[in-house]
């Protein structure tokens, strides 16, 4: 059975119609591109999946859970993690702070543990040792300190994966991981992502207009267009797939 | 270049030490070297620096603004008068009480809160503090019967060696009011320096990525609302152990405004800016009234008297531009050219592979 698997789903804002019956299903431990063009619906797709847009019809689940019955903030705990496209970090906190945070759901310590300290230093200790070697992992140890604000883009963008990371996900989603970077990170990026994938036997759900890169490292490639699914399958079918070059005509960079 | 104290270091646990014994040291020879007058001026201070320090949780910290808090100290207040004068409650259980009143008004409070963010907030709270003292005016002529509710007279218990009279209790309630004041700042530093803490700020600077992160937003603004409240609700109480009448244009909206004042002044979302913006505010107000009387360079309706609110404002609006975070920003940024505290590092890499020491001059720890 599918990791993830999304079902006939349909958003519309007002008039306009962002998801019209999109399905497609995501295996475990896969790397699965989403791409089409400005517009098409994919960061719609990604609000859905994290429960910020109300889907109008259609069905969404994961492992055996009707996701469009969780409320956003339990999307964590199932393992979902997701990065932004446009950045939802957390300006005023340093960068550990922002990565601790990211591990929000494997904590417990509520209101009354918290207001009175009881017995919540290990658990503090070790969300802060991870999150210290999550950014590590992602080269951003000498900033550790640094409140995020103000940093260069490429950097807050590598830490909103150390940040999702520390959520222990099992399943990624990245919304244009690459946009802003040059080319030699657009590289270093790509082998960040299957690294990860390894490390933290992640499925990844990857929407990219960087098609080298998403071609490079996708197991498979779904391909929309006005919130419908145009093409599926392997990344060179779906490249040389007549309707995905029709959408991308003259886009494809 | 500054001189480096590493977090949590012995030279920084004896720098904590000198500090704390210092404040400490201030308030033991106050208390013994002080007119009741003065005592009972310090107790007033706390009680403001009290009800900045819960305003600083919800609106410093959680970003939600409220200019209701008056009515949490007003209720907080009122309940303790009425209890222990009506019904001969224990003080220290109209205390509990009082809290658990404005908790629970301050969840409900939060319940709109979810939905509204900002001036709406701000007019919604704004509103609040505009009727309690209609509220409080009909519970004075319905339930008294009479123009004021008296305040609770805290005997000094025995154990403290202090008898009942005018110099000993105010001694003791400037005591009471340190102590509050410490277990209010303790409190709120506990939850800061939490994992809640970070949800809190998290919410603050982006509801979105909170809540991907699994936070509660409903729970933890309500919650947060209710708490604020509450340690709101203890200012309120020592405010009616000193005061010796409550009538309701003791907590109206301009009670709200000095704590935010004071909380902006101190600077919001640092721990010591509420309690260092409040003893500042207070005194500063107290210092320029008193000397007022004799002013009159301003001409007609602001000379005398009303000059030192006047110059109070001024001075204020003038020191949000020069030290726009508050005065703990503006000390914090001047001592970080003489010492700077270096956060504890992070987990050494598991291959020892280099090990580079991070320090970042823009960051300091607090001390
Ligand atoms: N909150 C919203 N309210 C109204 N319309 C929206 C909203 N969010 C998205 N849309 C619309 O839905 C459509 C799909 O937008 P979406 O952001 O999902 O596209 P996208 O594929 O991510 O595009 P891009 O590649 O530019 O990021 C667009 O027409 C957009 O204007
Ligand atoms: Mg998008």
């Amino acid at each position: 059975m599918a990791m993830l698997d999304v079902r006939d789903v349909s958003v519309r804002f007002g008039g306009i119609v962002a998801l019209d019956g999109l399905s497609f299903t995501i295996d475990e431990g896969q790397i699965c591109g989403l791409i089409g063009p400005n517009g098409a619906g994919k960061t719609t797709m990604f609000n859905v999946i994290s429960r910020i847009y109300q889907a109008t019809s259609g069905r969404v689940s994961f492992r055996d859970t009707d996701l469009l019955q969780v409320p956003a903030h339990g999307i964590a705990k199932l393992g979902i993690a997701r990065t932004f496209q446009n950045l939802a970090l957390f300006p005023t906190m340093t960068l550990l702070e922002n990565v601790m945070v990211g591990a929000h759901s494997t904590g417990s310590a509520g209101f009354i543990r918290s207001t009175l300290r009881i017995g919540t230093a290990r658990a503090e200790r070790a969300v802060r040792d991870d999150a210290g070697d999550l950014l590590r992992s992602l080269h951003l140890d000498h900033l550790a300190f640094h409140p995020a604000a103000g940093l260069p883009f490429g950097t807050l963008k590598r830490l909103e994966i150390a940040r999702a990371l520390a959520a222990r996900p099992t399943f990624l989603l990245m919304d244009e991981p690459a946009s802003g970077l040059t080319h030699s990170e657009v590289d270093e990026l790509s082998e960040t992502i299957m690294r990860i994938r390894d490390e933290f036997k992640l499925a990844v759900l990857l929407v990219e207009h960087h098609m080298a890169m998403v071609m490079g490292i996708s197991d498979r490639v779904v391909a929309m267009e006005f919130g419908r699914k145009i093409a599926e399958g392997a990344p060179a079918a779906v490249q040389s797939d007549e309707r995905v070059i029709a959408a991308y005509l003259g886009t494809t960079t | 270049m500054p001189f480096h104290i590493r977090e949590s270091s012995p030279l920084h646990w004896v720098l904590r030490i000198i500090s704390v014994s210092a404040l400490a040291a201030l308030a033991v020879y106050i208390a013994s070297d002080s007119a009741p007058s003065t005592l009972g001026k310090i107790t007033e201070a706390c009680t403001l620096a009290i009800a900045a320090v819960s305003l600083n949780l919800l609106l410093g910290f959680n970003g939600q603004i409220s200019l209701g808090h008056s009515t949490f100290v007003g209720l907080a207040a009122f309940t303790a008068g009425y209890s222990v004068n009506a019904w001969h409650w224990n003080p220290w259980v109209s205390l509990g009480v009082a809290c658990l009143v404005c908790f629970v008004l301050g969840l409900i409070l939060g319940l709109p809160a979810l939905r509204l963010k900002g001036p709406y907030l701000a007019l919604v709270t704004l509103a609040v503090a505009f009727v309690w003292p209609t509220v409080a005016r009909k519970f004075l002529d319905q339930t008294v019967k009479a123009s004021t509710l008296k305040g609770m007279r805290l005997r000094p218990p025995t154990w403290t060696g202090l008898s009942n009279n005018r110099t000993d209790r105010a001694l003791f309630l400037f005591w009471l009011a340190i102590v509050l004041l410490v277990v209010t700042y303790v409190i709120v530093r506990n939850i800061r320096k939490s994992r809640i803490g970070r949800s809190l700020v998290a919410v603050r600077d982006n509801e979105t990525a909170a809540a991907v992160m699994g936070v509660n937003l409903a729970i933890t603004k309500t919650v947060t609302f209710g708490i604020s409240a509450a340690l709101a609700g203890v200012a309120g109480w020592l405010a009616a152990a000193q005061l010796a009448t409550l009538d309701e244009n003791s907590f109206t909206i301009l009670s709200s405004i000095k704590y935010l004042l004071a909380l902006f002044l101190g600077g919001a979302a640092t721990l010591a800016g509420p309690v260092v913006g409040a003893f500042s505010y207070f005194f500063a107000d107290d210092l320029l009234k008193t000397n007022a009387t004799k002013w009159d360079f301003l001409p007609g309706p602001l000379s005398k008297g009303p000059v030192a609110s006047f110059l109070l404002g001024v001075l204020v609006i003038v020191f949000v531009f020069i030290a726009p975070y508050g005065l703990v920003g503006f000390i914090k940024l001047q001592a970080r050219r003489v010492a700077v505290v270096i956060p504890r590092p992070l987990r050494a890499a598991p291959l020892a592979t280099e090990s580079t020491e991070h320090i970042s001059p823009a960051v300091a720890g607090e001390i």
